[in-house]
């Protein structure tokens, strides 16, 4: 048992001083800063350098500066109206060009969460804080990776375990397998040996070799070292990427001298122009760092936009109330048993008296009448209450500010705070709401930001029914959670098929139909704001990637991209409709649809005939848009007007 | 025995005191040398731009005299400019002869105007587009250097680091101010 135990632990134990070598080897190095100079490192975006000047690591610094450089770039304005850097709001720019192609990707859904979210144009800095933590994560996680992916392509990062160095670790896996099944199958071996003599001695049967336990063992081993090798381990620095890295530290360098910057306000980009994200991306820039916040937000102080404007709600969450979200029925039965308990100490109490030799006076005498009185009121009032709400239970409309998980049983949320802004007032005058209790069947009747009627218990604040009367503008950022790994969304921003999705005809990724037009171009189209709706991809046998946008409630407009033969019956399909020259390599269009061919792919942009018809021109401007991006080189011309010039 | 201990008491408070104002003191001391050093490389960075448009300059007035030889007394105004601005010491003899020399060029270029084969030269666009962006880059560098300047002007005026900077002779720097005709090109953004 020793030899075989010694040797699979030497063979484990070395496979991981491998491992840790090939850490220690491939960790990012420290870069000396050229001297400090005001000059700009380079034309790479402050998110990119923020990953360099981080040890080649994504932070939230990386959302804050692309926050602070579309402002210096003039997409959006930053004001601050007073002296707290808090209040600083955002104004969108009513020229801003919605075309993305001078955007990366992260700047896009940095842009698209501040425009989506912006009400009236204008949108509280402070408000792009997160309400939801597993989208604060997935929004984190693709800005991440498409941070990486920009720094990969620019030739300044890589992936720190390479191609080369996941070999070795997983032929070095294999190997301490190997040892593992040797050790195995020896002690299977002695062991069966050892049954054998017991038997033959003793006539009993062998408990050994019951089957092939070394395999199993081996298998494992080997998974589970290879798991260990091939989870993400972050980036490493290129030769390119130290070089840059040593000119942005200059930069910090000599920002780091400058006390005043660090205290530069977020407004002051309108006269520090891009020094600001840049010395904020070189973690420069204090009150910025602390003023914009990317991820989730404070829960008890909200901002809401019911109404129109914003303004910021107190929220309190009950947390002593025993009553809290429960149903009517324990509640008043408790509140009977209350009462049956205090008419029973005041009843006790009252035959005590009565008996012979009962003084009526005393300590446990009083004390009895006001614990008796104290029941019987408290069960009396809760009786009154829980009626009360049974009765009239209140409807109001108001605007979710925050959703969140509250008691669980069992494993399983029973009770969710539901926090909703319905323009309550507190006693000075400010915005206050107490959070609703929303039971588990309720969670996914709406969604943070939908304007909703509540009808609920006012006392036990229990939720009983939630309508949707107007969905929030936050619905259109919703990201779905994908299990996928950073590496897969990595190679996914920079355009390449993970091995996995790549057909076996060696054929390109299928381009993402939510990629190709945004929530604004389809909304000008269509005369009325939309709601993205991701829709299902489909990688086999038919390729498909769909993208819906609602319109109070109804799909509007569906935007379909298909690849190989798929897309061309799709276009075989649509042969009967007007083509359209100059548009991909062929193009189509019907009453309600719009097809493009661009290589293998095609898209497809079909209006519901209930939307209302569209004017002249805009279907084949939103057909133009999206094939433009689909093959990423015909221009994309602005918006005909409803005349259709 | 009890005059002993407070004795020794009084004597280590008066150590720690001691201790504490001199870490103080060496902590305020080093944050107005850093100060100071910021002031100095924030000056050797609008030092560095200004004498980049200064070695630009006779190239544009060449350029320029190649189109408008007869517009001598913009030329010159120009060339002397450059020389008063080049020969300035100090601070405020700086600031101001480097913007007389930015009138001068303001001149020049509105000159230009009425000159449309020098509008059209290759070269002289190439210089004006130079010296657009080392404008550009002044203005930056200015805005360093008054940031830092005021950052130590505050140091020293404030108290307790008042009673440092006098001692260690620290004293206020002055303002690099912009030229008259770059404050009135203040646009407003809406």
């Amino acid at each position: 048992m020793a030899f075989e135990l010694i040797l699979s632990i030497i063979a484990v134990a070395g496979w991981f001083a491998l491992f840790a070598a090939c850490l220690l080897v491939t960790r990012p190095r420290q870069v000396p800063p050229a001297p400090a100079t005001q000059d700009f490192g380079g034309d790479e975006p402050p998110a990119v350098v923020s990953l360099l000047a981080h040890g080649w690591e994504v932070t939230d610094a990386a959302a804050r500066c692309t926050v602070l450089d579309l402002a210096a770039r003039r997409l959006f304005e930053l004001r601050q109206p007073g002296d707290d850097p808090r209040q600083t709001t955002i104004h969108l720019r009513r020229d801003t060009a919605l075309t993305g192609p001078s955007l990366t990707r992260y700047e896009r859904r940095v842009f698209d969460r501040v425009s989506a979210l912006a009400s009236g144009g204008v949108l509280p800095l402070t408000a792009l804080a997160f309400r939801d933590e597993g989208q604060a994560k997935t929004w984190m996680r693709k800005l991440r990776a498409e941070v990486i992916a920009d720094a990969r392509q620019r030739g300044l990062s890589r992936r720190r375990f390479d191609r080369d160095v996941l070999t070795v670790l997983t032929a070095a896996a294999a190997l301490v397998a190997l040892a593992v099944a040797v050790a195995a199958a020896h002690y299977s071996h002695r062991a069966h040996g050892v049954g054998h003599q017991v038997s033959s001695h003793g006539g009993g049967h062998s408990h050994s070799g019951d089957g092939p336990g070394w395999l199993s063992a081996a298998v494992v081993t080997f998974a589970m070292l290879a798991a260990i090798a091939h989870t993400q381990r972050g980036e490493r620095d290129t030769p390119a990427g130290r070089a840059v890295a040593a000119r942005w530290l200059g930069l910090r360098e000599f920002l780091h001298g400058d006390e005043a910057f660090r205290e530069l306000p977020p407004a002051a980009v309108a006269v520090w122009d891009r020094y600001l994200p840049y010395g904020c991306a070189l973690g420069q820039t204090h009150t910025c760092d602390e003023t914009i916040d990317p991820g989730m937000g404070d829960r008890t102080r909200v901002w809401s936009s019911l109404g129109g404007g914003w303004h910021r709600v107190r929220v309190h969450y009950p947390w002593f109330w025993g009553r809290y979200g429960k149903k009517p029925l324990p509640v008043g039965a408790w509140a009977a048993v209350c009462l049956l308990a205090g008419l029973a100490v005041l009843g006790y109490r009252g035959t005590a008296l009565d008996r012979p030799g009962g003084t009526g006076n005393g300590l446990v005498a009083e004390a009895s009448l006001l614990v008796g009185l104290y029941l019987v009121v408290r069960g009396v009032y809760r009786l009154v209450r829980v009626s009360a709400d049974v009765a009239a239970p209140v409807t109001l409309v108001g605007e979710v500010l925050w959703h969140q998980s509250w008691r669980s049983a069992n494993e399983q949320t029973v009770l969710y705070y539901l926090a909703v802004d319905d323009g309550h007032r507190d006693r000075s005058g400010r915005p206050s709401t107490t959070a609703w209790g929303a039971p588990r069947e309720l969670r996914h009747s709406c969604q943070v930001g939908d304007v909703v009627r509540l009808r609920a218990h006012r006392w036990t604040r229990r939720v009983l029914e939630i309508t949707v009367v107007e969905p929030g503008r936050a619905r259109q950022l919703l990201d779905l959670e994908r299990a996928e790994s950073t590496e897969g969304l990595i190679t996914e921003a920079m355009g390449i098929a993970p091995p996995g999705r790549r057909r076996a005809g060696g054929a390109a990724l299928l381009p993402a139909a939510g990629n190709l037009l945004t929530i604004d171009e389809i909304s000008r189209a269509v005369g009325q704001r939309v709601i993205a709706r991701p829709g299902p991809t489909i990688a086999w046998p038919a390729p498909l990637s769909l993208q819906l946008y609602e319109v109070n409630g109804r799909v509007a407009v569906h935007v379909a991209v298909t690849t190989g033969l798929t897309a061309r019956l799709a276009l075989r399909a649509r042969h009967a409709g007007t083509p359209l020259s100059g548009l991909g390599d062929e193009a189509y269009l019907g009453d309600h649809w719009a097809i493009a061919r661009s290589g293998e792919n095609a898209v497809t942009v079909q209006v519901d005939p209930g939307a209302g018809p569209l004017p002249p021109g805009h279907l084949p401007w939103l057909l133009w848009t999206a094939a433009g991006r689909l093959s990423a080189q015909q221009p994309c011309p602005d918006l005909p007007d409803a005349s259709g010039r | 025995m009890s005059t002993t201990v407070s004795l020794l008491l009084v004597v280590g408070v008066v150590i720690i005191l001691i201790i504490l104002v001199a870490v103080w003191a060496g902590l305020g001391y080093n944050r107005l040398v850093r100060l100071r050093a910021q002031v100095q490389a924030s000056w050797a960075q609008i030092d560095v731009q200004l004498r980049r448009r200064q070695t630009l300059i006779p190239n544009l007035v060449e350029t320029v005299k190649g189109y408008a030889a007869h517009e001598r007394g913009t030329l010159d105004s120009v060339v002397a400019a450059r020389a008063n601005a080049i020969n300035a010491t100090g601070t405020a003899q700086r600031g101001q002869a480097e913007g007389d020399l930015t009138r001068a060029l303001g001149r020049l270029f509105a000159v230009a105007e009425a000159y449309p084969d020098l509008k059209a030269s290759q070269n002289f666009l190439a210089l004006q587009a130079e010296l657009g962006e080392t404008e550009n880059k002044i203005a930056y560098a200015r805005q360093f250097y008054n940031s830092a300047v005021q950052s130590l002007n505050t140091a020293v005026r404030s108290i307790p680091t008042n009673i440092i900077a006098g001692m260690g002779s620290f004293h206020e720097e002055q303002y690099f101010e912009a030229a008259e005709a770059e404050r009135a090109d203040v646009r407003v953004r809406f």
